[in-house]
């Protein structure tokens, strides 16, 4: 099956390098997203070996894992896997991700650190993802066991039937409502997430994300 | 007529004159024309005749006329507000569109898709 890997990165020169070379074995092509680094993140990754497409000025990680996904069904790719740049996730996660697709056909398959394994996870980081598990079976009405991982896959059949709006983190709940919307088969695969000194220093999300995301699907909503 | 009273309906009438400027250029559309018109007519007699506040508020339940236009000025600033919260969701739209637009340009394709026909490049 034609792979394609898509990183979303923002600021990520120190670890996208190394997250490139890790993830290359299992993809025929993996793509980075440089989200207006001003850090040198897109040579970093085109040195791994990796394809970098650069959005001019910073438009969000669902906006680059858009364009990273526009960019390999253009390509031919069969199934796409979103992978974060900071080396929080294991790249030998991915097999199972993709053989958990049914190849063809309409399919996803989620990651979950819940279902897997969530090393060094902060207390407060906890709380927020257990909420939006919440959050998600309410709003959603899906039962997930984790509900905004960025480790997940979908075929070049389910990506054809999904609509894609949300820019920044919003997007991970927005992919969650397509999949109900366009009633894509999704399944959930247990991977493993690590929380690191360099995974939580400075936040680039601000102040309050959970809150930021609430306010983005609200909006989200009322434009076409 | 007091002074408050004057620079109030200047400013009515200022903004009467720039509301038709903008008619003119086809930057409102005719309903947008006289929806604004009449909220600042509404304005130009609630200064000149005050007591029509009062007696509205009586008529809605709320206790002084100067209360009723507080409240309405507010309401109507919230309603603004959330216009320009939704404007600004779809200018940051059509910028994503055309970053991602220049972005998908500007890669250097490896080599083209052996099978399928006209590769789909979603929005
Ligand atoms: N393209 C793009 N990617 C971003 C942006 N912000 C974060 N990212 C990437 O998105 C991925 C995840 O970002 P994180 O900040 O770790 O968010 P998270 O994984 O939901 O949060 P944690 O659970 O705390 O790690 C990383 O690969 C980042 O480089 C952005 O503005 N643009
Ligand atoms: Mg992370």
């Amino acid at each position: 099956m034609k792979v394609f890997i898509i990183i979303p990165a923002y600021q990520e020169s120190s670890s996208v390098g190394a997250v490139v070379a890790g993830v290359r074995s299992y993809a025929e092509s993996v793509v980075v997203v440089d989200d207006g680094s001003t850090d040198g993140t897109g040579e970093a990754a085109r040195a791994a070996g990796a394809l970098v497409l650069r959005h001019m000025v910073n438009r969000g990680y669902g906006a680059a894992l858009t364009t990273g996904t526009a960019y390999a069904l253009a390509q031919g790719a069969e199934a796409v896997v979103h992978f974060d740049a900071d080396g929080q996730f294991e790249p030998r996660d991915i097999p199972p991700l993709v053989s958990a697709l049914s190849v063809g056909r309409p399919s996803a398959a989620l990651g979950s650190r819940f279902l897997g394994r969530a090393v060094n996870l902060p207390w407060l980081r906890r709380l927020t993802l257990k909420l939006a598990v919440i959050f998600t079976w309410a709003v959603s009405g899906v039962r997930l066991s984790d509900a905004h991982n960025g480790l997940r896959a979908f075929t070049r059949e389910a990506l054809a039937l999904m609509h894609w709006r949300q820019d920044r983190m919003a997007f991970s709940s927005e992919v969650i409502d397509e999949l109900v919307r366009a009633k894509i088969p999704w399944t959930e695969v247990p991977v493993t997430v690590r929380y690191t000194a360099y995974s939580q220093q400075g936040s680039k999300q601000g102040k309050l994300p959970a809150l930021k995301i609430v306010k983005d699907l609200f909006f989200g909503r009322l434009v076409k | 007529m007091s002074l408050i009273q004057f620079i109030i309906l200047a400013a009515v009438a200022i903004i009467w004159w720039r509301l038709y400027a903008r008619l003119r250029s086809g930057e409102l559309t005719w309903l947008e024309f006289v929806e604004w018109f009449a909220l600042w007519l509404g304005v130009a007699v609630i200064v000149l005749v005050p007591e029509v506040a009062s007696y509205l508020a009586a008529w809605v339940g709320v206790g002084r006329g100067s209360d009723l236009v507080v409240y309405l000025a507010l309401l109507l600033v919230f309603y603004l507000l959330f216009k320009i919260f939704i404007r600004q969701e779809k200018l940051a739209r059509q910028l994503t569109s055309v970053v991602r637009g220049l972005a998908l340009k500007e890669a250097s394709p490896p080599p083209a898709p052996s099978r399928g026909s006209k590769p789909e490049v979603r929005p």
